[in-house]
């Protein structure tokens, strides 16, 4: 997968999506900033990119994706597998449902996707040397964001079926079931929450796939 | 009071009646008095144990409908320290009592029928059979504690979650110390790239809850080991019939953490 690497841009994600758009870019396909001026993350809300920290988005064409793998559930997949090489450098790195990468109590760092005909763009934004305030946590591990993407694009050259991640990550959603989440600005228990084949919960009987 | 565990893992073929055969036989080896219960209706244990049909008339089926107390039912094996409670493909029929909507108390039937002669004993170790029903629910709500062997296969951590999930309800209702003593990676190869990685994916979720001889030691696993696949038709446990095995140097490392708590 070639990486197109740039010092600044407005948003990895936005740049992708229009490019892949407009056909000026094909799949596969990824894009690295050094820094991010109006990251997007997950709900529309901001992810403020600092410096050192990695913010990258990949496009793959949906029919080179797990087959197994529904769209609705591409965010956790594509963030467990960030979770997993992440482990690597700190074994207390969990994930939180649905597709936010913690550490203790903080963030640091998520996922989003977006489909654009036949192709998926997938954002993903890790704070590695810096958080940006202090709601948000971060790796303080010293490496080049570049080489954390050439290792994930390892990973996902893998491309385990959706079945594999699953797996694992119905693991961590049990061991981390008794954090809370907002969900439309209210604070909610995942300890009641069924958590479903394709990554979805039901909570309070009504099945969600996201936190908005 | 004996400490109760159970091993358990819905998944068929992880290792568990190994698991129950030769940790008991090494923890009777270290002179701790042990019962294995045998509650799976395959039997395995049992026959592991050199038992066949014919050597026992009643098993624990009897005693969980309550024709015979358990103490009826306990064979004494032919290694010192060690009883077994035998079972029978007849156990099935349990099922059909546990259904039984006047049925108070269902899950607790076998932990009634052990408190019986919990004291005459240092382990009780429960075979559970491959499966989240009755059985093995009256079994974990009967234990202290669970062992959950994990073979080092592909999809090895399929259906932990729902076992994980079903040990934690079962503490916030019927038995709230019950706890997870630990998880033992079995049938692991050492060249075997998978099975490293089952074992790295084990490390890394359950760090903490694999045993150990010694803090900050490599974690317990068993190996792969051809003396283990043998033992249980010559109805001996690997740590007779092959005591210098690695597989029988496993269940002893097993037994000698579990008996320092480790």
């Amino acid at each position: 997968m070639e990486i197109l690497s740039f010092d600044s841009l407005e948003s990895t994600q936005n740049y992708l999506i229009d490019a892949v758009t407009k056909g000026e870019l094909k799949p596969p396909i990824a894009v690295i900033a050094k820094e991010q001026s109006s990251g997007v993350g997950s709900r529309d809300n901001e992810w403020i990119g600092v410096v050192g920290n990695l913010f990258f988005s990949f496009a793959l064409a949906l029919e080179t994706l797990p087959k197994d793998l529904k769209i609705e559930s591409a965010s956790l997949y594509f963030s467990f597998i960030m979770k997993e090489l992440l482990s690597r450098y700190r074994d207390d790195i969990y994930m939180k449902w649905p597709n936010d990468i913690y550490i203790h109590n903080q963030k640091i760092g998520g996922t989003i996707t977006k489909k654009i005909e036949k192709n998926l763009i997938c954002g993903i934004g890790i704070n590695i040397i810096k958080s940006p305030n202090s709601t948000y946590g971060c790796l303080e591990v010293a490496i080049d964001p570049l080489n954390i993407l050439q290792e994930y694009i390892k990973e996902l050259k893998k491309m385990p079926s959706w079945k594999q991640i699953f797996i694992k990550y119905q693991i961590e959603f049990e061991k981390y079931k008794n954090s809370y989440v907002h969900i439309n600005n209210y604070q909610k228990s995942l300890s009641s929450a069924q958590l479903c084949e394709d990554g979805s919960i039901i909570i309070n009987k009504k099945r969600m796939y996201s936190l908005r | 009071m004996s400490e109760i565990i159970c091993i358990a893992n819905q998944k068929g073929g992880v290792g568990k009646t190994t698991t129950a055969v030769n940790l008991s036989a090494s923890l009777a080896g270290n002179n701790k008095k042990v019962l294995l219960v045998d509650i799976d209706p395959q039997s395995n244990a049992t026959t592991s144990l050199g038992f066949s049909r014919s050597d026992y008339e009643f098993n624990i089926y009897h005693t969980l409908i309550g024709s015979k107390k358990i103490s009826e039912v306990i064979l004494k094996t032919s290694i010192k320290n060690l009883d077994l409670a035998p079972s029978n493909i007849g156990l099935v029929g349990i099922e059909k009592e546990y259904y039984n909507a006047g049925k108070k108390d269902r899950e607790l039937i076998l932990k009634e029928k052990i408190k019986d002669i919990a004291g005459e004993y240092d382990y009780i170790i429960i075979d559970s059979p491959p499966a989240l029903g009755p059985i093995t629910i009256n079994a974990l709500s009967a234990s202290d504690s669970v062992i959950i062997p994990i073979q080092c296969e592909f999809f090895a951590l399929e259906g932990l979650a729902q076992l994980l999930n079903t040990v934690s309800l079962l503490k916030k209702t019927i038995n709230p110390t019950l706890k997870i003593r630990g998880f033992l990676p079995t049938m692991f190869s050492t060249q075997n790239n998978l099975s490293k990685q089952v074992l790295s994916d084990l490390t890394h979720h359950f760090k903490d809850q694999l045993f150990r001889i010694k803090k900050n030691k490599e974690c317990i696993v068993v190996p792969r080991n051809v003396r283990i696949a043998e033992s249980p038709s010559f109805g001996q446990p690997v740590t007779e019939y092959a005591s210098g095995s690695k597989g029988s140097i496993a269940y002893e490392n097993l037994a000698k953490a579990i008996i320092v708590g480790a």
